[in-house]
């Protein structure tokens, strides 16, 4: 023991608050860096036995998802080892035998982690550890590649995720014995273009006549910036580049934007 | 005529016959969609072919088309002229 520990000690002893202070938050810094090496906690006990520092911990399950730019983890600790600290070491590379273009992220017990990696695709390798020395055998989190996604700046700014409008009228018709025909045009009338927008950028659009289409389902029009397409449902036109116009209702009223239509292309409306 | 047929092609992936007509005059375009794949069930989702592709007419259709396009074009010309409009760039 230091002369300075022992002569605060004996400070304290005599009644000094502030020698008392200082002696705890030095056995405190001792006891966060003691535990961030063996995993062990005297603060807090364990009611199971510590693994000794020799033996790694069993695998960790990890689940990864690709979306938005970001590769996230969600990682389970092992029920083994439930009361015990364990660290992970996560490296991450476009290459599944991880040799090449590798990135190690910084050793962390979270169990939460985020990758960013905007258009990115991945293999993801996690490796366990009580005492940060010895690792379990690193394996991969799953055996194809994670997709991190697009990242969308309209999304990314604040409350305008999702703030496509137009004026554009969705105009379906359907009956027996004729060709089922929607028309796509703007606040002029059929064969008008229309104006539409994503955040606070506006764009003109061509009008639109599709026929033929399955019109005893509603179909929901998009736009990908050169071409429309159809789907009766709204998830297989929620590209990030595609902008939604309006739904043609299948022998229903105006979809779409505009008055008549009451700015359906709205995902809250569609 | 200012409208005509700017390109097409068929989409073989969702069969579709896709034709774009423009006004290259004023840069206006108009989509044209033939869907002549298949059409399911909404109920229970039975897939079956169109029957009536047999009775559309690509050439008739966009004849009509482009004829509806000009007859728009002309009106917003013909209202331009009378009050000596000139064209937005």
């Amino acid at each position: 023991m230091s002369a300075d520990i022992r002569s605060m000690i004996e400070s304290a002893v005599d009644g000094s608050k502030e020698d008392m202070r200082n002696l705890l938050l030095q056995f405190m810094n001792q006891h966060i860096l003691t535990q961030q090496v063996t995993g062990t906690s005297w603060v807090t006990p364990t009611s199971s036995t510590q693994k000794p520092s020799t033996t790694p911990p069993p695998r960790a399950s990890v689940v990864a998802q690709g979306a938005n730019g970001v590769i996230s983890l969600q990682i389970t600790n092992p029920a083994q080892a439930a009361k015990a600290t364990i660290y992970h070491r996560i490296s991450y590379s476009p290459v599944k035998n991880l040799s090449q273009n590798v990135t190690v992220l910084p050793t962390s017990a979270a169990t939460t982690v985020n990758i960013p990696a905007p258009g990115q695709t991945h293999f993801i390798q996690v490796e366990s550890s009580y005492d940060g020395v010895t690792w379990n055998t690193p394996h991969l989190v799953q055996q194809k590649a994670v997709n991190a996604g697009l990242q969308s700046s309209a999304a990314s700014e604040p409350a305008t995720a999702l703030n496509n409008w137009n004026f554009a009228n969705v105009v379906g018709k359907g009956s027996s014995g004729q060709i089922p025909v929607i028309q796509v045009y703007g606040p002029n009338g059929p064969y008008s273009g229309y104006t539409a927008g994503r955040g606070s950028t506006q764009v003109k659009r061509p009008s639109a006549t599709i026929l033929n289409t399955d019109f005893t389902q509603n179909q929901i029009v998009a736009f990908d910036g050169s071409r429309f397409h159809i789907s009766p449902t709204l998830p297989p036109i929620l590209n990030d580049s595609w902008e939604p116009v309006g739904q043609a209702i299948a022998n229903g009223p105006v979809g779409g934007g505009g008055i008549n239509g009451g700015n359906g292309a709205r995902l809250t409306a569609i | 005529m200012s409208w005509d047929l700017k390109s097409y092609e068929f989409d073989h992936t969702v069969q579709r016959h896709y034709a774009v007509l423009h006004d290259p005059v004023t840069g206006a375009e108009h989509h044209l969609m033939i869907y002549v794949g298949h059409d399911a069930c909404p109920t229970c989702g039975h897939v079956k072919p169109k029957t009536n592709t047999g009775e559309i007419d690509f050439q008739a259709i966009l004849k009509e088309e482009l004829a509806s396009l000009e007859k728009s074009h002309a009106q917003s010309v013909a209202y331009a002229k009378k009050f000596n409009v000139k064209r937005a760039q």
